[in-house]
């Protein structure tokens, strides 16, 4: 392993632990929610970072349009599973703390439907990648898929903003209320988002490694194909 | 191989522990609740996503070892048949 | 090695169907984007007005259809005969009310006084809304028991 990769896993435990401590430990139980108001700290980053992956896949699928360099297409789909680990974690963890609090599992709401829609388009361009087999087609594909899927964000984001909805507002980020935390829950929600965030950025790092081990692959295979031609023809 | 089919056990008892804990949470009483009422919600929801993501970082390092398993196979292939030409 | 071979010979000769390979390619993803914004159209339309305030449904009457009413649940308002599951309660919207009738649980945070409440069930002439399902929408403001005091 490299020193960098130990040093980012330390990183990571570290912001981990103090996350935990905070969320169990040290925060108040909300007055009117009880436990199930602690769900909020695992559950707001994993629904934050799951609209990073467009923007991610926006930017690299262009760059691959425009370059045409393997990498960004490495980078876009590696983005994209990350994305969908984290949209389903999400929905699972919103949809545990919603039958407490709303008194349903589920419902058909503005935010929820844009969410679950996200998802679904994460699934649909995995699915679009895995029938595609020739590498070169796959890459053009992915990235014309993954450009008109990642606007759907946007509509995740601003369902609450445009639509009457169940979903509480924004209580992090630049279009929250002024106040709508106490000073401990802050903390705690900016340690847990900072632990949650350093874990989707070396999720989706390790994804791209695999990437360039199936490309070392593909480059030992042609120059043990090379030289097995050059003896074939002495 | 072995190991893999215990991890997998291990998981979907864990996936069954959080649902279940989850299901008891809804028989709780409706109105004098105390702060504590919804642990079973808090444990489920904190279960599930940490099993997401020790399902994924196992997933991601079965393939990595694979990959370079292959790497490797692959490279020993190499330097044999460049001895070959050698010799 | 023999993937080479075949590799090769094709990428080479794919120079003529290459323009009909492309065709079929927009013409698959222009399907794929009409597919996803049929999607996205349909799923807006139907949760674009997630719920009514009372005031609009007693104003538009909703007649013989399926909506959800949001208000605040009147205080003391809330009225169940001992042994019987029928309960009666009265929403606000600050100005109007409306008497819902239910049947069915009550969630925990139901009698919360930052709570507001989603009914999904029925208008009728008479006045009243028929509740199927109870949501208690949440404050967005979460705080410690310590420091609520107003």
């Amino acid at each position: 392993m490299l020193l960098q990769n130990r040093i980012m896993l330390g990183l990571i435990l570290i912001a981990m632990m103090s996350a935990l401590y905070l969320i169990f430990i040290m925060v108040p139980t909300d007055v009117n929610l009880g436990v199930s108001q602690r769900i909020f700290y695992i559950h707001v980053p994993l629904a934050v970072l799951s609209l990073i992956p467009p923007i991610i896949v926006f930017i690299t699928s262009t760059l691959y349009l425009v370059r045409r360099s393997p990498q960004w297409d490495a980078l876009a789909h590696s983005s994209v599973e990350v994305g969908l680990l984290f949209t389903t974690l999400a929905l699972v963890t919103g949809s545990i703390w919603a039958r407490p609090t709303w008194g349903v599992w589920w419902t058909w709401d503005p935010v929820l439907t844009t969410f679950l829609i996200l998802w679904l388009v994460y699934l649909g361009y995995l699915l679009i990648r895995s029938y595609t087999v020739e590498p070169d087609k796959r890459a053009r594909f992915s990235a014309i898929v993954g450009i008109l899927g990642s606007i759907n964000a946007l509509a995740v984001y601003l369902a609450s903003e445009l639509w009457r909805t169940i979903h509480p507002d924004k209580v992090i980020g630049p279009a929250a209320e002024e106040n709508a935390l106490d000073p401990a829950i802050q903390l705690g929600i900016l340690v847990s988002f900072i632990a949650i965030l350093l874990l989707f950025a070396y999720t989706i790092i390790f994804r791209t490694r695999l990437h360039s081990a199936v490309n070392q692959i593909g480059s030992l295979r042609d120059q043990i194909d090379d030289l097995v031609y050059r003896i074939s023809n002495k | 191989m072995h190991i893999g089919y215990v991890v997998r056990i291990i998981i979907g008892t864990g996936i069954l522990i959080a649902l279940l804990g989850a299901s008891d949470g809804t028989e709780i009483a409706t109105t004098n609740q105390s702060p504590e009422a919804n642990l079973p919600f808090l444990f489920a929801a904190f279960a599930v996503a940490w099993l997401g993501f020790i399902i994924y970082a196992w997933y991601l390092a079965s393939q990595h070892s694979r990959l370079r398993q292959e790497i490797a196979n692959m490279q020993k292939q190499l330097t044999d048949i460049q001895d070959s030409i050698e010799n | 090695m023999s993937d080479e071979s075949h590799i090769e010979p094709t990428t080479m000769q794919n120079s003529e169907p290459q323009s009909t390979a492309k065709t079929r390619l927009i013409i698959a993803l222009t399907v794929l984007g009409i597919a996803l914004s049929y999607f996205l159209f349909t799923a807006f339309q139907s949760a674009q007005v997630y719920y009514y305030t009372v005031g609009e449904v007693v104003t538009n009457k909703p007649h013989a259809e399926l909506v959800r009413v949001n208000g605040n649940l009147v205080a003391d308002s809330f009225t169940r005969i001992s042994g019987e599951t029928e309960a009666r309660f009265e929403l606000t919207d600050g100005s109007t009310k409306l008497l819902m009738i239910y049947d069915g649980i009550i969630p925990d945070l139901f009698f919360n006084p930052h709570s507001e409440i989603v009914a999904e069930g029925q208008y009728y002439e008479e006045g009243t809304f028929h509740v199927d399902d109870i949501l208690v929408k949440c404050p967005s403001k979460y705080t410690g028991e310590v420091t609520e005091s107003t």
